[in-house]
């Protein structure tokens, strides 16, 4: 990881077929034949398109798409849920030479359109009614379109507007020109080359407008094998398309790596039964956010709730096999020969029907990226003998630049770099990375460009991070990262994120600005710690009164000496409170999307906050809180401050 | 080219009450219709009646050419009537797909035994059936739910349900007794979507009865309206809104 040398590593060797999609895709024909290469979910039962039949359908558009005038340096615009008509128009595109744009499904109309019409695209293929009428609806902002094609012709009979065409018609044009000129197609995707733009990804900023990161095929096809070194893809692997396609992630395993290594790739009936038909396929390689695997997850925990209590049995005592064992092998420990007995016994017992369930029985390799997952859930999956590994990456480097390694899985860290991928922390502290997957830059935006993307290839991530043993640790946006007085570097919303995957803690504001030491506000889960408090034998009235308990001061003390743990010695919390109350959207300390307002709350509990920087031991509240109905309520109490150790 | 349905001097009496009173009109093929009255007016009785549930004292009703007045319900279905009910009428206890299979059975040919044995022509008659019950199930979108069982299953979903049923018989003709009712803005917005493409894309005939006014002014072409048994009006929706008797009717007035 040196900071030295101007120039980009090189690429990735190129033991493939071709260095474009299109030419992949011709080889996989030639190669695999009427192999499964799509299968999507239709009229409640799998059906297969071949490699061959996938080939001569994406020549059909592609021809399709060049009689109506498709011109190579062009771009076409996708919208619509996971079909294989999604990737065929796609791989259609790159195929006559021009490039494809992916558009989010759930955009809104001023999204859409400014997407459609900052990529210059003159074709829009459209899933649906529901997204042509998007497009229809803008259509005057839309000056460059000329053709709106639809996959679905449901609802679309009686429209009749000029610009539409039907996905089968654009098919059936193209079959007629390749029955006139039979070696048009092939010698068309001759002409691409690796570094010819094969797609632009627009990426949502949180403020001002979408850009559009433009990806070559090199630089996707390098991360695709990068990846696939360390962890291996193989031909014949089932995958489960349920992500949006616009995604660099989706893109990265439906079209790169696919295409590179020749898997098959489902697409499920709906996006409502994603999960249900994800169990029917059973994959092999899954990548998901955090919100997928918390699903399965929390899936497990209710049913176990409601099942007989013969299961529950089961689970409660064979689990603790299952972390026991994670834990061993996590942190590369021997794991002792009866242990190894004990989890082959709980694994017919229990996880091989828990997997088989959620439909992770041939899991080889599932991956989690986009957001941090909670260490409790990464740990079941663990235990169920599921190895979950943490990617890390930015749409710019082509989706991915870390990735863990199997033997080395520690569920803070997002792993370590792929090949060929150099990562290293500026002296800001942010994350920059560079590989011959580092994208050409944002399309008809040079200044964003010139602001992300360093002249010798240096990518910036925007997040702030360091690297522990070769390991990159992410913390959190480096806008969102204040100083303590001694210049410090913290970030609140990552120790907030830690300490809420605690149970206990339904809420917490960690603060310091300009402070000596960072403290925290947490507002326990009354739910759980009153299940708690019930078993430890704890009388309690209100939420107020529970709070103010010596005993759950202890209970959450432990938490977050846990969290304390993981954090770096200069930037732990030392003091903490209990709050008398939940933060409340109601009271405009959280956002309807439950953020907190951070500057709000540090005025509304200016007094509390001062205190904990002082040396008082107690704070007397005396406030009044109004509740819905307009009914008001004195609260007076006296909040005990705790100071953790110093150690 | 004659009506689809053609009724003519129906009346229909319980007792002392006459429920439906010399009551005539005709819905075309391909026809989008809708009946509306006030709470009372007949007009369950008359899809009742039409439906072969009630048999009236009086009229003729005529389906495709064919006088159906003394006909039984089943024949009327197997002739491709086919009915939504006010209150859900599924099997409960039976999943989505059972109950919409319930509905091509009229269809089916072949025996207790052969279709017992799930072999030879049996077993080719079973797969079609659920190839037409898949794609029901894909046009109105309800995959997620396939192998529910119904009672699980949300109001609004039941309804969809419902509608599936009917439409698994394949009929010319689909009586909807309000689609609509005790649906929120965004399920009414979906029904209101199937019905047309019901309508526009499978090409069915659709006489409906409905209380929410938009919905019969958006979607239907004409419209007949009932009050105390008698056809007070009928004809395009814009036409009826403006008739002084029907406005009389809804507000309990006198007709100017």
């Amino acid at each position: 990881m040196s900071d030295a040398g101007g120039q980009r590593p090189a690429a990735a060797p190129a033991q493939m077929a071709g260095d474009t999609f299109p030419k992949l895709l011709l080889a996989n024909a030639e190669r695999l034949g009427d192999q499964a290469a799509l299968r999507e979910k239709d009229l409640g039962i799998w059906r297969e398109t071949s490699w061959a039949r996938y080939r001569d359908r994406v020549r059909d558009f592609s021809l399709g798409l060049g009689s109506l005038g498709l011109a190579r340096g062009g771009t076409v615009a996708i919208v619509g849920d996971n079909r294989p008509e999604w990737i065929i128009a796609e791989l259609a595109a790159q195929a006559r030479g021009a490039a494809s744009v992916g558009i989010y499904q759930d955009s809104n109309l001023t999204e859409v359109a400014f997407v459609i019409d900052h990529c210059d695209a003159k074709f829009v293929v459209a899933e649906d009614q529901e997204q042509v009428d998007k497009i229809l609806g803008m259509i005057e902002q839309l000056p460059k379109v000329a053709y709106v094609i639809y996959a679905d012709p449901r609802g679309l009979r009686r429209y009749d507007h000029p610009m539409l065409v039907s996905f089968e018609e654009v098919e059936k044009r193209g079959r007629e020109l390749h029955a006139r000129e039979p070696s048009l197609f092939v010698r068309e995707i001759a002409l691409g080359r690796g570094s010819d733009l094969a797609m632009i990804c627009y990426t949502s900023g949180t403020t001002g407008a979408p850009k559009g990161a433009m990806l070559t095929f090199q630089n996707l096809l390098t991360m695709a094998m990068s990846l696939h070194q360390v962890d291996p893809r193989l031909p014949g692997d089932e995958f489960v398309s349920f992500l949006p396609l616009a995604w660099i992630g989706e893109q990265m395993m439906s079209v790169a790596t696919a295409l590179s290594i020749g898997f098959t790739i489902n697409f499920p009936e709906e996006p409502e039964t994603a999960l249900h038909d994800i169990r029917e396929i059973g994959p092999n390689v899954m990548f998901a956010p955090p919100r997928i695997w918390e699903g399965f997850n929390s899936t497990v925990q209710v049913k176990i709730m409601d099942t007989t209590p013969l299961k529950r049995f089961l689970f409660e005592r064979l689990l603790p096999i299952g972390h026991k064992l994670a834990d061993l092998r996590l942190q590369q420990k021997q794991i002792p020969l009866h242990w190894r007995f004990l989890w082959f016994c709980a694994d017919w017992l229990l996880f091989r029907a828990l997997k088989d369930r959620l439909g992770l029985s041939n899991l080889r390799s599932g991956t989690t990226g986009g957001a941090a997952l909670g260490p409790d859930v990464f740990r079941f999956f663990h235990a169920m003998g599921v190895r979950l590994k943490q990617i890390y990456g930015q749409t710019e480097i082509s989706g991915i630049s870390c990735i863990h390694r199997d033997d080395r899985i520690k569920f803070h860290t997002v792993g370590e770099p792929i090949p060929g991928t150099e990562v290293r922390i500026s002296e800001r502290g942010e994350i920059l990375s560079r590989s011959a997957a580092v994208f050409l830059g944002y399309y008809k935006n040079d200044e964003a460009t010139r602001a992300t993307l360093t002249p010798d290839g240096w990518l910036h991530s925007g997040d702030a991070g360091y690297l522990e043993d070769g390991q990159l640790v992410v913390i959190d946006r480096l806008k969102d990262v204040l100083r303590l007085a001694d210049g410090t570097q913290f970030s609140p919303q990552y120790i907030e994120n830690r300490l809420k995957f605690s149970p206990y803690v339904k809420e917490a504001v960690v603060l310091g600005q300009d402070k000596p030491y960072l403290t925290a506000l947490v507002c326990i889960d009354q739910g759980i710690v009153g299940k708690w408090a019930e078993r430890e034998k704890i009388q309690y009235t209100t939420y107020t009164d529970l709070s103010a308990k010596p005993r759950v001061y202890d209970l959450l003390q432990e938490e977050i000496d846990k969290v304390n743990q993981t954090l770096p010695a200069a930037a732990k919390i030392r003091k903490f409170v209990l709050l008398y109350k939940e933060l409340d959207a109601d009271d405009e300390e959280l956002t309807r999307t439950r953020k907190v307002r951070r500057s709000f709350v540090e005025e509304r509990y200016a007094g509390i906050i001062s205190a904990l920087y002082g040396d008082e031991r107690k704070i007397a509240v005396d406030t009044t809180i109004r509740f819905q109905d307009g009914k008001t309520a004195r609260i007076q109490a006296s909040l005990a401050v705790r100071e953790l150790g110093a150690a | 080219m004659p009506p689809l349905l053609d009724i003519s001097g129906l009346s229909l009496r319980f007792g002392g009450v006459n429920a439906l009173q010399d009551v005539s009109f005709a819905v075309d093929e391909g026809a989008l219709n809708a009946i509306i009255g006030p709470n009372g007016a007949g007009k369950t009785s008359l899809l009742n009646c039409i439906s072969g549930v009630y048999h009236p004292q009086q009229g003729r009703i005529v389906f495709a050419g064919q006088d159906v007045t003394r006909m039984g319900p089943a024949t009327r279905t197997r002739l491709g009537i086919a009915r939504t009910f006010q209150n859900i009428a599924l099997f409960r206890g039976m999943t989505v797909l059972d109950n919409l299979l319930i509905g091509r059975h009229v269809h089916q040919k072949t025996g207790t035994l052969a279709g017992g044995l799930y072999y030879g022509r049996g077993r080719r008659e079973e797969i079609r059936e659920r190839e037409r019950v898949e794609e029901i199930i894909d046009f109105l979108e309800i995959q997620p739910w396939r192998k529910q069982v119904v009672h699980t299953l949300a109001y609004g979903l039941q309804k969809r349900v419902e509608l599936g049923r009917a439409l698994a018989l394949q009929p010319r003709l689909l009586l909807l007794d309000e689609p609509m009712a005790g649906m929120n803005a965004e399920e009414k917005e979906d029904m209101a979507r199937y019905i047309l493409d019901i309508n526009e894309d499978r090409g069915t005939t659709v006489l409906m009865i409905e209380h929410d006014m938009g919905v019969v002014m958006d979607l239907s072409h004409r419209v007949v309206v009932l009050n105390f048994g008698q056809k007070i009006a009928e004809g395009p929706p814009e036409e009826v809104q403006g008739n002084a008797e029907v406005q009389a009717a809804y507000l309990g007035g006198q007709a100017a």
